[in-house]
């Protein structure tokens, strides 16, 4: 507690929220090591767009960032700093003027901020110099408000009107006003082509019949607006079939692909349960779980094998790359 | 001792043992994940145990699959040859099994035939085995129920299910960690329960729950009210 407190006072008051759009939660990297207390997760739905947020602002790649779900916030500055908006290519605005998403600009005391609703794309996070800071639950601010963790209060409460955040010191010499990824590295986010999504096989994955294995690499699938951060409802017309009954529920990744009896797929993300009871035909690689969480309602995909080496070396790669360790 | 490993997700793999909701393969289970915890490999991010299966969490960037599946199958093998005398910590609850805090004592009642007080008596006289965690933080899943206590689930959920309620579904009982939807039957309520109680619990453990009177269930609620306000 001591710790914590002192911890708080290294910060100062960063940001108001003057309206939080449909749903804006704090997030960091999320809570580790307790899945076995029935803890889940949390942290940024798509993870690319955060880390790259911490990157651009020399922040730690884990500092905690605001999760934008569709857009339509307005926010105060409340001290001087450096901000980004990663994500979604959004019209983002500074006192009506104006502002680049995926690129640094400094905020003065009293600037107003907005993102507006993206015209495609679902997630916006907006990242502070020295991150943002609130009290830990169980070693983590993300908010999971299925379980009433994390947040500005520690109880899984989305942000609302009026909440005052705080953001943690920052050395000048770690800002670069400006700065942006190469045009290259900002991913791409299409309403109409279809997503192809990288899938490595397991758990159930062989005990489909070969029929509906082929169904599920053959057909097309479109993203439903049954979602949130819990997990994708998928729809197809010729729904998988699972002839086997009923499984013993098991600990269920994040990215993993459950098919319920009704036979349309449900992608789990960040916040989903510990345990599932529903077979899974596989789980998606990293990038594939990051195109997801931009893809909205109507997006098309389609699922395509990769092998486990080759979705490694990808994490890998991209972990390196944001300065990431467990 | 059988069991397979298998890829679980690109950071994970899975211990399989035989797939059925059965006391002694899942003691195994958890052997076998204090085995795990005990070998203390580097790479080791998280481990979660389920019935009959238990998810091993590693860090890609430390290590490989070859590796951790090499690991898992040396301790299956080390396991294999020990007494798998697994001795988790026994948890107390005292239960109050009054009716206005147990809602669903009539319902119970009406399917098993059983008095309240027959209820209280089947439901309190087992020392339960902690299946699982999950469903929330904290939920654990306990068993077996005895066989004449056995109720189905309820056909609609209770939208909010107070915090400690404790529940019977089929051969499971469980509490309640926060208030939250629910389809368990509520047959009584934990005195002085907190959300962190339930945090305390491991897959494993042992649960016995201890019937008291309604003044009793007050005297205490009121004493972690004070506590709490300390």
């Amino acid at each position: 507690m001591t710790d914590m407190n002192k911890w708080l006072t290294s910060s100062k008051p960063g940001l108001q929220i003057e309206q939080p759009g449909l749903l804006t939660t704090l997030q960091d990297w999320g809570r580790f090591g307790q899945l076995a207390q029935g803890v889940t997760r949390g942290g940024p739905i798509d993870e690319r767009a955060f880390l790259w947020g911490n990157k651009l602002l020399g922040n730690k790649a884990t500092a905690a960032q605001l999760e934008i779900t569709l857009g339509d916030l307005t926010v105060t500055a409340l001290n001087a700093g450096f901000w980004v908006v990663c994500g979604a290519p959004v019209e983002v605005t500074k006192n009506d003027q104006p502002q680049p998403t995926w690129q640094v600009f400094p905020v003065a005391e009293g600037d107003t901020v907005t993102i507006a609703a993206p015209p495609r794309g679902l997630r916006s996070y907006l990242a502070a110099a020295g991150g943002i800071r609130a009290k830990q639950v169980l070693g983590s601010v993300a908010t999971v408000m299925r379980d009433g963790l994390g947040g500005l209060q520690g109880d899984g409460r989305p942000l609302k009107h009026g909440d005052t955040l705080n953001v943690g010191e920052f050395a000048q010499q770690q800002v670069v006003a400006h700065r942006r990824p190469k045009h290259a590295f900002i991913p791409r986010i299409s309403a109409t082509s279809t997503l192809e999504l990288g899938v490595i096989l397991v758990a159930q994955h062989g005990q489909f019949s070969e029929t509906e294995r082929a169904k599920f690499f053959e057909q097309t699938f479109a993203v439903t607006a049954k979602q949130d951060r819990m997990g994708v409802r998928l729809h197809t017309d010729q729904p998988l079939t699972w002839s086997h009954g009923e499984i013993i529920s098991e600990p269920l990744p994040i990215g993993a692909i459950q098919v319920p009896p009704d036979g349309q797929p449900i992608i789990m993300l960040n916040d989903c349960q510990t345990l599932g009871g529903y077979p899974k035909i596989g789980v998606l690689r990293w990038s594939a779980r990051m195109a997801l969480a931009q893809a909205t309602a109507g997006t098309q995909i389609r699922f395509v094998r990769t092998e486990l080496s080759e979705a490694q070396e990808e994490v890998k790669q991209a972990f390196r790359f944001f300065n990431l360790s467990v | 001792m059988q069991a397979r490993v298998e890829v679980a997700a690109l950071d994970a793999a899975m211990v399989v043992f035989e797939a059925r909701v059965d006391k002694a393969i899942n003691q195994r289970v958890h052997a076998f994940r204090a085995s795990v915890l005990a070998g203390n490999p580097p790479w080791l991010v998280d481990v979660v145990a389920a019935y009959h299966t238990l998810m091993v969490v590693y860090d890609v960037q430390t290590t490989e699959y070859a590796v951790v599946e090499r690991f898992l199958n040396q301790q299956l093998h080390g396991v294999n040859n020990q007494e798998l005398a697994h001795t988790g910590t026994l948890h107390e609850f005292k239960v109050c099994y009054d009716a206005d805090l147990g809602m669903d004592l009539t319902r119970v009642s009406e399917l098993t035939g059983l008095s309240t007080s027959a209820i209280i008596e089947h439901h309190s006289a087992p020392t339960y085995h902690v299946y699982t965690i999950g469903f929330a933080p904290g939920f654990a899943y306990l068993g077996d129920v005895t066989e004449s206590l056995q109720v189905p689930r309820q056909s609609t959920p209770r939208a909010k299910v107070p915090a400690g309620s404790v529940a019977i579904a089929n051969q499971q009982t469980a509490i309640y960690p926060r208030p939250s939807p629910g389809g368990w039957n509520l047959i009584g309520r934990v005195a002085g329960w907190q959300f962190e109680t339930g945090l305390t619990m491991r897959a494993g453990d042992q649960v016995k729950f201890i019937p008291i009177s309604r003044a009793e269930y007050d005297q205490l609620e009121q004493q972690a009210r004070e506590r709490a306000n300390d």
